[in-house]
């Protein structure tokens, strides 16, 4: 009897383990088979500020300027690519939409535990003052171009960068406050 | 039944004539008589045994009889003669014939050795193991007597059946775990329903055990295929795994917005590179909605130097507004610096003023003296690169100290293999000091190093 039981548990024991260790490479498939999670913490990023530069007499760009910060002990090359989406999210709703016409500068090379600086370029429309005396801007001009930068930032959250080569999330942050005065803005354009 | 109460009477009157007492013979113990006969003992004395034979038993002497004691190694071989038989001659009492006295011991030693329970596993299976040894003929003989079992049964002499064998491996196995040691010498059941009550117990507790195990397996699985195990899941993530456990802290701190570039700023610069700074907030919206107090800005500008995001001056129309003022980030515009064949070099320097409300300290960098690049070292192109076809724009941040020596060196963009070679020269760079109020002071450059192929 006693050898019975003794069987009895030798066989559970076993099935239990194969039981258990059975179960090891499904789970090793589901994990290769979903996606890694996006470490936001790897490239920090804080706002650096806002220019808005002339291209032409009939266009400017608006330029979001911000410092990222290589947290990881990687170096780490963020560029233009099939594999990297920049988002906007939206305050109204806090939906993700691709930015319209807003691209991601030049590539930037950010070794491990380093500094670099990057920008948000957004080119758009736009009749640039003809006679801006050095030194002064008037508060109407002013006013356009806050307008100019406020149809770019005033339903943004937030921008996102997606990295899906290296799973990186970046986000810059939309700390800026600009508004326009009501009578001015009228005015614009 | 008849045959069985013949062979107690026998026994009964045997022993009150006997000389020597019979000790029971717990274990299977095989005589031979003969040469063509053997039989059980069925007990035994130092003068004698008794024996249920094979076969009848014809002869009243024995020549000898050779038998197996407690010890496996030891055969004794005596000489014997028949002292009475039943009525089949099949049961008989055996007296020893000149017995010699190491045979005598050895007895006593064997009666000794069946009379100690504790004693009892080792001869019976020395028996056992002797009897497989048995010549096969006898011993089919010996098994077809003994089913008639009961004659056995009621008489209690050990060894004498085999179903009485079974029985004694049974006892021994439960001494071995033990959990019984007391063997079974009267009418009493061969099986201590307390100790199978105790073994059904322990069996259920390990059953549970088992169960519970299983339980747990199965739990753990789940949990497993849940990805609640995260433990199990970090092997096949790679560099990124390492990435987030290397910037875990940053991950649970998520960078903290610049509380200075909450306070926006626009620049503008127009086609000439000529810079404006006008505050993101509109003065209107500051009179009306801004109740901190905060003047309303406007911008501001020198021919030379321009106000920059760091903080507006603060000047309404051409009202001067007496206030606490953080440091102006002057900017000079971008100048060249030199181009070669394969690389050109461009800067812009900024400094840092302190502002002050005294009426003379109103206009930033009146006393400014810019300290003029003294030493220009340029870069040499990678070879690597060129190999590689490597151009690119590399820009740098360097902090010039107030001897003019380059204090810090920082890597802006620019391409990997570039980056040495510019950093390397630009480090040999020297500038005159610059000198703000008769004060040098730390000034910030912004170089770029634009790296060309030759053609």
């Amino acid at each position: 009897m006693k050898y019975l039981f003794l069987t009895l548990a030798l066989l559970a024991s076993a099935t239990a383990v194969a039981f258990f260790v059975s179960r090891l490479p499904v789970k090793h498939e589901v994990v290769q088979n979903q996606p890694k999670e996006w470490n936001s913490g790897a490239i920090r990023s804080s706002f650096s500020g806002i220019q808005v530069r002339e291209i032409d007499p009939a266009h400017a760009e608006v330029v979001f300027s911000y410092d990222l910060e290589n947290t990881t002990g990687s170096d780490y090359r963020l560029a233009s690519g099939p594999n990297v989406a920049l988002v906007a999210q939206f305050k109204s709703d806090g939906s993700l939409r691709a930015p319209d016409a807003i691209r991601i500068d030049d590539s930037v090379f950010l070794p491990a535990r380093s500094h670099g600086h990057f920008a948000l370029k957004a080119s758009r429309p736009f009749n640039w003052p003809s006679q801006m005396v050095l030194g002064q801007v008037g508060p109407i001009t002013q006013d356009r171009f806050r307008s100019l930068v406020n149809n770019e930032v005033s339903n943004v959250q937030e921008f996102i960068l997606f990295d899906q080569s290296a799973r990186y999330k970046i986000e810059f942050p939309a700390v800026w406050q600009v508004s326009t005065s009501a009578s001015s803005a009228a005015a614009l354009n | 039944m008849a045959e069985s109460s013949e062979l107690i009477q026998n026994f009964s009157s045997d022993a009150n004539r006997r000389i020597h007492p019979r000790h029971r013979i717990r274990s299977l113990a095989y005589v031979e008589l003969g040469e063509n006969n053997g039989g059980i003992i069925l007990n035994i004395g130092e003068g004698g045994f008794a024996v249920r034979a094979a076969e009848a038993i014809t002869e009243d002497s024995l020549t000898q009889v050779r038998f197996q004691t407690h010890t496996p190694a030891n055969q004794l071989i005596a000489s014997a003669e028949i002292v009475w038989t039943g009525n089949s001659r099949k049961e008989a009492g055996v007296r020893f014939v000149d017995l010699p006295a190491e045979a005598l011991g050895e007895i006593k030693a064997w009666i000794s050795e069946e009379e100690s329970p504790v004693n009892f596993k080792k001869p019976m299976m020395a028996v056992a193991r002797q009897t497989a040894r048995t010549n096969t003929s006898s011993r089919d003989r010996i098994e077809k007597t003994t089913e008639a079992g009961e004659v056995i049964e009621a008489s209690e002499p050990r060894g004498a059946g085999n179903h009485r064998f079974k029985s004694s491996i049974l006892r021994q196995t439960k001494n071995e775990f033990g959990i019984s040691q007391q063997p079974a010498v009267s009418g009493k059941p061969p099986v201590n329903w307390m100790d199978f009550r105790i073994q059904i117990g322990a069996g259920w507790a390990l059953a549970a055990f088992v169960i519970l195990l299983v339980a747990l397996s199965f739990a753990a699985g789940m949990a497993i295929r849940k990805g609640d195990l995260i433990g199990f899941s970090r092997g096949p993530q790679g560099q990124a795994s390492q990435n987030n456990v290397e910037t875990q802290s940053a991950v649970q701190n998520p960078a903290p917005s610049s509380t200075a570039s909450k306070v926006s700023n626009i620049e503008i610069v127009d086609s000439s590179n000529r810079r404006w700074t006008i505050p993101a907030k509109s003065p209107a919206v500051h009179a009306n909605q801004d109740a901190e107090g905060s003047p309303p800005a406007q911008n501001v500008g020198t021919d030379l130097l321009n106000a920059s995001h760091a903080a507006p001056p603060n000047v309404t129309g051409s009202t001067l507004t007496p206030a606490k003022k953080p440091p102006v980030l002057l900017s000079l515009p971008e100048t060249s610096l030199g181009a070669s064949d394969t690389v050109a070099i461009s800067s812009q320097r900024s400094l840092s003023v302190p502002t002050d409300s005294s009426p003379g300290g109103s206009q930033p960098g009146k006393n400014l003296h810019v300290g003029q690049l003294v030493n220009l070292v340029e870069p040499v192109y990678p070879p690597d690169a060129q190999e590689n076809h490597v151009e690119g724009t590399v820009k740098l941040r360097a902090t010039i100290g107030m001897d003019g020596a380059i204090k810090d060196l920082q890597t802006l963009s620019g391409p990997p293999s570039l980056l040495p070679a510019a950093l390397s020269a630009v480090r040999e760079w020297r500038y005159n000091p610059t000198v703000l109020n008769g004060q040098p002071i730390e000034t910030q450059e912004d170089i770029s190093l634009v790296f060309r192929l030759p053609k």
